[in-house]
């Protein structure tokens, strides 16, 4: 069947079969390969994409079920505010190693700062628990997020 | 792996999803927000012929405040109920326990209808549905009735719909003026299933003693038990210390007779002990012991 994907603002023509994950045909099919594809059991958190603005994980979703809905990743033309400052802060902050769950941080992220504009470390920490990284570099990561919420706030703010 | 072909149904009505579910019967699964199902398909532990999609039904996704208590619609996600304004007037426990599922990612999909039906043991809305004695509101070709879900939660992964059975709403009844409700989560890693979960829901008399007593717990991969008639000698008797131990060694005695005595058995029963009576203490007002709702 050919269904209609929104990906990143663009309508996507593309055959897909019913069982095929949302992840794979980001990355197969469309060659949107900064989803990155871990336990493939919605566990790890790097195939995190946004749903109609919601972080939700691409392994855990069929592409057929995306008709009408609109699926952003971290090659979203368009960045927003969010995740231009999580961009500048991890660098900043060194929050990345091998880089292979920073996708699915970012893009959760990038929702979650959205909507707690005010959020604290407990909070942060809480939410980061859905994103694993095996390389541990959580410190750098919770402290470059903290930075991001503060630059956002100071943003706000003028 | 990957999961196995299928037939795909994206559904707009109750009506339709129940003519559908009727024709297919159990070759069909009904897919929700498929946090738990899609894994099972992924590892192949579930084969079905045909997928039913509902996230487009929109009539199951509501939450409603009524004349005898509050109703959930089983399309509603976990983040939507942890964040509701209602809920939290009229049952901030439930609220709690919705923001304790998972993780932030998978609540925005999971949800209440599925994780009632999937009935896993270590899960929090099956448990607070058994502590607030929830009614399922359930169709079917046949027609619509209601059933308590303490009925309907036979064992573990066993949630006794009819054939042809779909979830269409959950009922909270309306609780009492005087009742406290406190629940403790023990995670062992951020986002899993937690090890245990044990809630209390306490109603006082005008006197300050026990009026209702009910108490469930989620540990070692049993159908949460419901402990309710064994405290009825104890109504009247204020819920001070001497009375909450008594609740607690009775608990833990029950518990322990159900997840056994071996080595991680008798650790749960440990930290059983302990939170119980931190949730007792928050139940009866005693916040000095209870870390409190």
């Amino acid at each position: 069947m050919i269904i209609s994907l929104t990906v990143n603002g663009e309508v996507r023509d593309v055959a897909v079969e019913p069982h095929y994950l949302l992840s794979d045909v980001l990355r197969d099919r469309l060659d949107l390969t900064a989803t990155h594809v871990g336990c493939e059991q919605g566990i790890c958190g790097a195939c995190t994409v946004l749903v109609d603005g919601q972080p939700a994980r691409a392994c855990l979703l069929f592409a057929v079920q995306m008709e009408g809905h609109a699926v952003t990743t971290l090659e979203g033309g368009a960045p927003s505010v969010e995740l231009r400052a999580l961009r500048a802060a991890f660098h900043t902050h060194h929050a990345q190693q091998c880089g292979f769950c920073t996708p699915g941080i970012l893009m959760t992220f990038a929702a979650y700062l959205r909507d707690h504009p005010d959020c604290d470390e407990a909070g942060v920490r809480a939410v980061l628990g859905g994103n694993l990284c095996r390389c541990t570099g959580y410190g750098p990561i919770v402290r470059a997020i903290m930075a991001a919420s503060a630059a956002l706030r100071e943003v706000a703010d003028v | 792996m990957k999961p196995a072909p299928f037939s795909y149904h994206r559904l707009q009505t109750v009506a339709e999803l129940v003519g559908l579910k009727a024709r297919l019967g159990d070759a069909a699964v009904i897919l929700a927000g498929g946090q738990s199902l899609v894994p099972m398909l992924t590892l192949r532990l579930s084969r079905p012929e045909h997928v039913i999609d509902v996230n487009d039904i929109v009539e199951m996704d509501h939450i409603l405040p009524e004349q005898d208590g509050l109703r959930i619609g089983a399309l509603v996600r976990h983040q939507h109920v942890a964040e509701s304004a209602v809920v939290a007037t009229h049952l901030p426990l439930l609220r709690r326990m919705a923001g304790g599922v998972g993780n932030y990612a998978v609540r925005q999909r999971g949800t209440i209808g599925g994780s009632l039906v999937l009935a896993d043991p270590a899960a929090h809305m099956p448990l607070a549905a058994l502590l607030f004695d929830a009614r399922l509101v359930l169709r079917s070709a046949r027609g619509v009735r209601t059933a308590a879900y303490r009925d309907l939660y036979r064992s573990p992964l066993n949630c006794a719909l009819d054939a042809g059975e779909v979830v269409v709403s959950v009922c909270f009844p309306r609780q009492p003026e005087a009742m406290r409700a406190v629940a403790e989560m023990f995670h062992v890693t951020a986002g899993s299933f937690p090890a245990l979960i044990c809630a209390v829901r306490l109603v006082a008399d005008a006197q300050g003693g026990l009026a209702g007593l009910t108490i469930v717990v989620a540990a070692g991969a049993v159908r949460p038990p419901v402990m309710e008639g064994m405290f009825d000698d104890l109504r009247g008797v204020r819920p001070d210390a001497a009375l909450r131990g008594e609740v607690v060694r009775r608990v833990v005695a029950h518990m322990g007779g159900l997840i056994g005595q071996d080595a991680a058995g008798r650790y749960l029963l440990s930290v059983l002990e302990g939170r119980m009576a931190m949730c007792l203490a928050g139940a009866a007002g005693d916040t000095k012991e209870g870390a409190g709702a």
